[in-house]
């Protein structure tokens, strides 16, 4: 591996990215690490590309039919391409009080580490000349930059996204609601939170956006301490949000919480497969290539399901 | 001692839980009760760590709160029944932890069936008798120690491998033969056979209490602790028992008294072998039985004055301790190893006492040995051999040294203080002097004839002289002496010497009575008042004194009875002590028991003071010692009174060299004689080593306790020294106290059984079970559980420490 590619990689890891305060140069160097190693160009497979040949039928624009092929085998073949299509994209980044919490362990809070992975996937999807926006919300919609692919949405996004603070309470079900009435077109919609609602609010929301034929991918963050709770001893939890209080022994109450953390994520995992979303998990101490590559995957995936072959 | 909970908890105890409360708690006690009540209060400990955790949490900001809330929901009432469970477990394994380290047991009287587990093990506390008396032969032939070894012999062979026994002998002093609870019976049986019999005292009671500590400090369980007292029981200790329930005291009832009291709170047995079977048969010990023993109880020297070429009388005082009289025996008496009489006594009666004398000559200065000896007609009379001879250690001296302190010298004798004093002590050393110098000091050599020798100095020359030389100090009408001088002379006295004072009209009351009365400190026993004329008006009145002296005139009187060293003089009314006239005098004012009069003023006032100061004696005469202030230098028994006042001034040399067995020798040492070689031949033969002890300055020799009466020879280079050793003759009474006397003094809380009856062992009642290990396998059972139950209940083990970060951006 050369030198240089190895550079970029590490800027992969959050604990290295917790070092670099600029969103914008945070996400340059996680799109650039990501691709450099992976050896391939961002642009491969984004542009039209040959697909097979078949018989010319009856109707078929003549423009399509090889000429070569015909010249050997003196038939008519028809040139297949895939479809070119554009696939907008809406990342919506949770800015509640709950996302700005960090364990000691964890380098990165939660919303730090939405915010890099929302920026660096607007970057992808801009390098793709597709459009995309941002919405931001806590206990309501609070910002909305509509999609766009013009120059200058990359700044906007970045200007959005970078230092946004948590306000109060989380209310995902409502801020989803609101966003759902101000989309219009079909829209890859990209839910970054770390879900800290009532899960059958949540997976309302989810619903009314999928009503409107929205694609959706649900990035459920958490905090290495909140998958394990590893304290030991008496202890006060003051929660986040003004949730209350709580005086206990956290060793006593691990499993009862491992249990109700489990519970929660299946019922978003079963309540997300049920509407055909994407649902993930991700620890904010898990590598940002990790999400990248989930994200375009899952991307890929929903652009062959959506995608029928077309004769160009 | 036993204690149990109701004691711990205090009688206020529910009154209608007590009787169950109170069976349960009387059927644990402990061997340690103050660590049960700490054990319990440790009980607490689990609950305030809790408590204290509770109050040192550590505040966590935490984002999902939710699922927390709600695994806490899940897990309220469970969580809180596994604390619950968790902490009564840890109090139970901490207090019953403290409960098992405090012993407790099961009395013999316990109801509950834990018999079968615990441990029954026993401490047997022996008390063996080896005082002189033991050594008395019994009607079999053997010795009372002989039987009593043999009886502590079988006593050990009934005991269980695993008891404890200690071992103490009753001889003064008390020696702890083991004194810690011993287990290996090789060891226990060796110890025993070591003990000899001494001619030592006994002491009983000292025995007693050495027993008490021993079983105070004794782990097993109270109501397993048992004393056999292996003894000859002398009737004497038993005889002045104290009053009912007296527990006080030193006496030997007192101290069995506290023992028996403190076994029988315990449930302990407290069984007397008693080793003397000339008991009544049936196997319980008869009325008392005198044992036949004859003794020579006391030797001594009755003469006042002891110096070469005087006459000594020395009296024995032989004892017939049995219930017979007896006749036929034969008095001996032997003079540094020469039988110099032979007497044979007359019928001594049954408890009688009869005296012999032998009057002899020391023709040279030095120790002389006396030695008197009895020999019975038959050994049917005589049960112990020992007490058949006594010793005496004689300090003959060619002289008595004085040293005579002159408060006014004059060129003419007779106007002096002292010259009347001295010429009194030694007629021919002044007689010899040249009368022209005035005050002289004799020469260091005195005749012969004279039985004191005499050194007179002016008192400003008193600080030159060394007291130690001089047997006995006369001050007369010294004005004053410094401190340092007053202290040299209570050193003088303590000693062992002799000091006489003679007031006068030099005296300074001020400097007497700070200096010399030193607040009771000093040698004077009283203040000196102010100086009083005699008034003749107030001459008591005849019935008032006795000693048959005329109350004409203003005088001396004697007390009735008379003091011992005037007492010859009241046979004689008309002697010229009672006809001397007394002008005036120094009263001092005395405390009570502070002194003895030895002589009264007609008017009932102390003339002549004697006192107890250390091992020597201070003789103060309120008048003058010359005829300043009275007559009396002119009469004629005025030589006779001073030279008795000399002879009780002066110190009792060879006491110190009469010593009881089990008493160490002491011999004080001059300078030149600590370099010389020394060494001390017993009464056995056997050479022994001395040892040199700091005294006072100068060095002594020590050696010691005797251990055998007879005749010990102490060698300082080319002087030899003579000791006498004898055995304490309440010893000598070998009567035994009868069942009654001990039943009245103990009542019936003791066994009495004889050394030779089967079953000697044979305990008052069942034993205590100790319950510790049974407690200490529930705790550790206990302690099984508790891990378990903590790792069931899943508390934290080996998950990383970490705390929660609110990030706020900007």
């Amino acid at each position: 591996m050369e030198p240089s590619k190895q550079d970029y990689r590490k800027y992969l890891d959050p604990k290295v990215l917790a070092k670099i305060s600029g969103l914008e140069l945070r996400v340059r160097l996680i799109v650039e690490g990501f691709f450099s190693g992976i050896h391939h160009s961002p642009r491969r497979g984004l542009s039209a590309e040959f697909a097979d040949h078949r018989v010319y039928a009856q109707g078929d624009d003549i423009r399509h039919i090889d000429w070569k092929v015909f010249g050997k085998t003196d038939k008519y073949y028809i040139k297949e391409y895939e479809q070119e299509t554009n696939l907008n994209v809406m990342l919506v980044v949770d800015c509640s009080e709950s996302m700005s919490y960090r364990s000691d362990p964890a380098l990165m809070t939660k919303h730090e580490y939405a915010t890099s992975v929302a920026a660096a996937i607007a970057y992808l999807t801009l390098q793709q000349a597709d459009a995309v926006g941002v919405a931001l919300f806590d206990d309501h919609l609070s910002h909305f930059v509509r999609p766009s692919n013009n120059q200058q949405q990359w700044k906007t996004i970045v200007h959005e996204l970078d230092g946004r603070t948590g306000a109060a309470k989380t209310s995902i079900g409502r801020a989803l609601g609101e966003l759902a009435e101000r989309l219009s077109h079909r829209l890859l919609i990209v839910l970054i939170s770390d879900l800290f609602d009532d899960a059958e609010d949540i997976l309302r929301g989810l619903k009314q956006l999928r009503y409107r034929r929205h694609e959706l991918i649900v990035w459920n963050l958490w905090d290495p301490a909140e998958l394990t709770l590893p304290f030991n001893g008496p202890a006060l939890f003051e929660g986040l949000e003004a949730t209350g209080r709580l005086a206990s022994d956290p060793g006593s109450l691990r499993s009862r919480y491992l249990e109700e953390v489990e519970r929660f994520q299946s019922q978003m995992r079963a309540g997300c497969a049920h509407m055909l979303a994407d649902y993930s998990v991700f620890n904010t101490a898990t590598p940002l290539d990790v999400a990248l590559s989930g994200y375009l995957a899952t991307r890929n995936a929903r652009l062959r399901q959506r995608s029928s072959r077309v004769l160009r | 001692m036993a204690y149990s909970l109701v004691m711990l908890f205090g009688p206020a105890a529910d009154a209608h839980a007590g009787n169950a409360a109170t069976t349960v708690a009387q059927a644990f006690p402990f061997v340690h009760p103050g660590m049960a009540l700490a054990a319990l209060l440790t009980g607490l400990i689990p609950l305030v760590i809790h408590l204290i955790n509770r109050r040192r949490f550590r505040r966590i900001p935490w984002a999902a709160m939710s699922f927390l809330m709600a695994a806490n929901r899940r897990s309220a009432s469970r969580l809180r029944f596994e604390q619950l469970v968790l902490m009564l477990v840890r109090v139970s394994l901490i207090v019953l932890l403290g409960l098992a380290i405090a012993r407790p047991f099961l009395p013999a009287s316990g109801v509950l069936p834990f018999s079968a587990i615990g441990s029954s093990r026993v401490h047997h506390v022996l008390l063996i008798d080896n005082s002189l008396s033991m050594n008395a032969f019994r009607d079999d032939g053997r010795t009372r120690f002989q039987a009593a070894q043999e009886a502590a012999a079988r006593l050990l062979a009934s005991f269980s491998p695993s008891d404890a026994v200690s071992i103490v002998t009753l001889a003064s002093p008390v020696q702890r033969v083991i004194g810690h609870a011993a287990f290996d019976g090789r060891v226990i049986r060796e110890r025993v056979a070591s003990i000899r019999p001494t001619q030592r005292a006994g002491d009983t009671a000292g025995g007693v209490a050495a027993a008490a500590e021993i079983l105070n400090a004794s782990q097993v369980a109270p109501g397993n602790r048992s004393v056999y007292v292996i003894s000859d029981f002398p009737r004497r200790e038993w005889a002045d028992a104290p009053n009912d329930g007296e527990r006080s005291g030193q006496g030997v009832v007192a101290a069995f008294r506290r023992l028996a009291e403190q076994l029988e709170a315990e449930g302990g047995d407290l069984t007397f072998v008693d080793v003397d079977d000339t008991a009544a048969p049936g196997g319980r010990p008869g009325p008392v039985k005198r044992t036949s023993n004859l003794a020579i109880t006391s030797l001594s020297c009755e003469s006042a004055m002891i110096g070469v070429d005087l006459p000594v009388r020395v009296v024995a005082e032989v004892t017939n301790f049995g219930d017979a009289p007896v006749r036929g025996v034969s008095l001996q008496f032997r003079r540094d190893g020469v039988i110099v009489r032979r007497q044979e006594l007359a019928t001594i009666r049954a408890g009688g006492v009869v005296l012999a004398g032998l009057t002899t000559v020391f023709a040279e200065p030095g120790t002389h040995a006396i030695e008197a000896r009895i020999t019975p007609p038959s050994r049917n009379v005589d049960a112990l051999r020992i007490d058949d001879a006594r010793f005496v250690s004689i300090d003959v001296r060619p002289f008595t040294r004085v040293l005579v302190v002159d408060g006014r010298p004059a060129a003419r004798l007779l106007d002096s203080q002292s010259g009347l004093l001295a010429t009194a002590l030694s007629p021919s050393v002044i007689a010899d002097a040249s009368l022209d110098r005035g005050i002289r000091k004799a020469p260091r050599r005195a005749s012969l004839r004279n039985l004191v020798a005499t050194t007179v100095v002016a008192h400003p020359e008193l600080a030159a002289e060394v007291l130690s030389t001089y047997d006995v100090v006369a001050l007369c009408n010294v004005p004053r002496l410094s401190a340092e001088r007053w202290r040299e002379l209570r050193r003088f006295t303590e000693r062992g010497g002799g000091l006489l004072i003679f007031l006068g009209d030099l005296v300074s009351r001020e400097n007497y009575n700070r200096y010399g009365c030193a607040d009771g400190n000093g040698v004077l026993p009283g203040l000196i008042e102010r100086a009083v004329d005699f008034d003749r008006t107030s001459v008591a009145s005849p019935g008032s004194s006795s000693g048959g002296s005329p109350m004409r005139h203003n005088g001396f009187a004697l007390d009735d009875p008379p003091h011992p060293l005037v007492a010859e003089f009241a046979d004689f009314p008309l002697s010229g002590l009672f006809a001397a006239r007394v002008d005036r005098y120094l009263p001092l004012t005395l405390e009570p028991g502070a002194a003895d009069v030895v002589l009264r003023y007609t008017n009932n006032v102390p003339a002549w003071v004697a006192a107890t100061v250390g091992d020597g004696r201070v003789l103060v005469s309120t008048t003058s010692a010359n005829m300043d202030w009275n007559n009396l230098p002119a009469k004629g028994d005025f030589v006779s009174l001073m030279l008795n006042a000399v002879a009780f001034l002066a110190p009792q040399r060879g006491q110190q060299r009469n010593v009881l067995v089990g008493q160490s020798l002491r011999e004080s040492l001059t300078p030149v004689q600590s370099a010389m070689p020394h060494s001390i031949t017993q009464a056995d033969g056997v050479n022994a080593q001395t040892t040199l002890v700091p005294d006072d300055g100068s060095l002594a020799l020590s050696f010691g306790p005797v251990e055998q009466a007879g005749f010990l020879s102490l060698a300082i280079g080319p002087q030899r020294r003579i000791f006498a050793a004898n055995v304490d003759p309440a010893e000598c009474d070998l009567a035994v106290a009868t069942h009654e006397q001990v039943n009245e003094a103990l009542g019936q809380s003791v066994r009495r059984v004889l050394s030779a009856k089967a079953g000697l062992n044979e305990s008052g009642g069942s034993r205590s079970t100790e319950l510790g290990p049974v407690v200490l396998y529930v705790v550790v059972a206990l302690l099984l559980v508790e891990l378990w139950l903590a790792m069931r209940f899943g508390l934290p083990r080996g998950v990383p420490a970490a705390t929660g970060t609110q990030v706020k951006l900007g």
